[in-house]
């Protein structure tokens, strides 16, 4: 008798996992590459007013989008009035802002709840695409809404929707049209902003030109436990118990920091993985100590009032900060450390009135040595904050 | 840079290892571990706990692994064991969930209820009164006995892998599968010898 077999035998083969389980479960696993944790990317969004450019992403988010039968003529980006060009200030208006937006934000009700709490944002990535000796740059937009289940029985699905491809610049709409009005690109994946050496999210991705309606990959692990804080999935419950002191909560931040070569350390780290936890249910008391980190960090100055990708007016910090081993996110060899250095400003547009955040944007102070392009003002990838939300309602796809 | 999957023969364990090592500056290499190893660890998990179960687990398995990349020590073991360890720290969270399944498994005469969708059970309409005595069988091992059972049996792991992959020495391997096959054997002749008893629900 040979017990192994029959133990084959009774717990018998099973079928290769399904195509989309794999690349659902691969796509996520390469996207914790920026963060140790996926929520710390793409869970970037926040209670705001909604403002008519907000209440368009969540349009966008639900709508069915009917794709054009023809291709579409593309569109070129238009950096907002405003958006470009701001001055850097003093390190003391930079801890100004933080500290205001520290008593704001303590000063906001607590969350209420409800089934699934919302967070839409939408993305946008430049690209570098197009033949050799004929490259064009694009803007490729996303909008994600992230449903994170309030109960272990629900799971917690990230509704993603490509809101189309623009041109960076009539330049480049010209070229694009020398290239004969291409409409799909291989390059890298560009879903969620970019960390600030410009190395974005991971595999091969196939980009298409036109608006897709949603699809969804669902968030079967964990359930509820979907918050990165830290090196740890906390559920909405859990949120509600971090402590309040900055010092102790940055040091629960920092266990989900790990230096690797070339990164801005420490410092840029909390810059960038603190406005997603704002962004998450946390308590006033929370969100102000979240502001007290950020205005700690030596390295923040003042931008004064701006306008972010998306138009919107608030008032924004920086951090900048030169970075060795930056990526090169295009080609179809993915990305790799193509570059030996840059210097990216990393911006945080704030609403005065809410305190909450509006948008994070990249831009590169001084190009990486050997990119010959720049996308306009410099800015590579941005994240512009949705309405977040308590809802009852359930997701829009599955 | 992306390699599409590739089968384990073609690739040894020092790709796996300079992949791992890779991976901490350049996350995108870690899509090499994943092309290599998804599908084994998916299908190893769903043959013990169904296919919804594997599809978390498995994601779940890959997303520590990469968060881990830059502790992995390759001085202590190879890929596939650390894998398949992380996967089994995982599945720990449902051992009652397996249990349960054996005991069902166990008590099934021509069919058995199902385990929700994703978790077909054609294959055990069909098996023999001998699983069914085996299904009950496995549900009594020890867990640390089952868990090196399985590794061997359904994950193909040697000796050396289930040690690496379960952190326990070499010697303890060994002598784990030998209780656990002597346990069964004495199982399914016992309840072979006292036929008509397979079906008492053990609780």
């Amino acid at each position: 008798m040979d017990e192994l077999q029959l133990v084959r035998e009774l717990l018998a083969e099973r079928a290769a996992p399904r195509p989309e389980v794999v690349a659902g479960a691969r796509a996520r696993t390469l996207s914790g590459s920026a963060r140790p944790r996926r929520r710390h990317r793409a869970a970037i969004r926040v209670v705001l007013p909604v403002s008519a450019v907000t209440a368009a992403v969540a349009a966008a988010v639900v709508t069915t989008v009917i794709l054009p039968a023809s291709p579409p003529e593309l569109g070129v980006f238009q950096l907002p009035a405003g958006a470009a060009g701001a001055r850097v200030g003093s390190a003391a208006d930079g801890k100004r802002i933080l500290l205001t937006a520290a008593r704001t934000t303590a000063g906001a009700r607590p969350p209420v709840t409800g089934r699934y709490w919302v967070s839409p944002a939408v993305v946008g990535n430049f690209l570098r695409v197009g033949p050799s000796g004929g490259h064009y740059v694009v803007l490729e937009k996303v909008s994600n809404q992230q449903w994170s289940s309030n109960s272990p029985r629900d799971s917690s699905p990230d509704v993603t929707q490509a809101l189309g491809v623009q041109l960076a610049s009539p330049a480049d709409l010209a070229a694009w049209r020398r290239a004969g009005s291409p409409t799909t690109w291989d390059t890298g994946q560009s879903t969620s902003i970019a960390d600030p050496r410009g190395l974005t999210s991971g595999s091969l991705y196939h980009l298409k030109a036109g608006p897709a309606p949603p699809a969804t990959g669902t968030v079967l692990y964990n359930r509820d436990q979907t918050f990165g804080v830290g090196d740890k999935l906390l559920s909405a419950r859990q949120l509600l118990k971090l402590p309040t002191d900055p010092a102790r909560l940055t040091a629960l931040l920092l266990a989900g920091y790990s230096p690797t070569r070339g990164d801005g350390g420490p410092d840029s780290y909390l810059f960038q993985t603190v406005p997603g936890i704002l962004a998450m249910p946390v308590t006033p008391a929370v969100r102000s100590a979240l502001y007290r980190i950020l205005a700690g960090l030596p390295g923040v100055h003042s931008l004064g009032e701006v306008r972010d990708a998306g138009g919107q007016q608030g008032v924004a910090v920086t951090l900048d900060g030169g970075y060795t081993h930056c990526a090169s996110r295009f080609g179809a060899s993915g990305i790799s450390w193509t570059f030996s250095s840059c210097v990216v400003q990393q911006r945080l547009v704030i609403d005065p009135a809410t305190g909450l955040p509006l948008a994070q944007e990249l831009r590169y102070l001084r190009l990486p040595p050997g990119q010959t392009w720049s996308p306009p003002d410099g800015l590579f990838s941005f994240q512009l904050f949705g309405t977040a939300h308590w809802t009852n309602s359930s997701p829009p796809v599955r | 840079m992306l390699t599409g999957p590739r089968p384990r023969a073609a690739c040894d364990a020092g790709d796996d290892v300079r992949d791992i090592e890779m991976s901490v500056r350049d996350p995108d290499r870690f899509g090499a571990i994943f092309d290599r190893y998804f599908g084994e660890i998916h299908r190893y998990v769903a043959r013990r706990l169904g296919d919804e179960a594997a599809d978390d687990i498995a994601a779940e398995t890959f997303l520590t692994a990469f968060g881990k990349r830059h502790r992995f020590d390759a001085s202590r073991g190879i890929v596939r064991a650390w894998l398949f360890g992380i996967a089994t720290n995982h599945m720990s969270h449902y051992r009652r969930r397996e249990l349960r399944k054996y005991r069902a498994m166990q008590r099934a005469g021509a069919a058995l209820p199902g385990e929700g969708p994703g978790d077909p059970v054609a294959d055990l309409v069909t098996a023999g009164a001998i699983h069914r005595r085996l299904a009950g069988a496995l549900a009594k091992l020890s867990h640390g006995d089952r868990e090196v059972l399985l590794l061997i049996a359904l994950g193909g792991l040697s000796h050396a892998e289930v040690a690496a992959a379960l952190g326990i020495p070499y010697g303890t391997v060994a002598s784990r599968l030998s209780r656990a096959r002597r346990k069964l054997r004495a199982e399914l002749t016992a309840e072979a010898a006292t036929s008509g008893q397979e079906d008492e629900d053990d609780g």
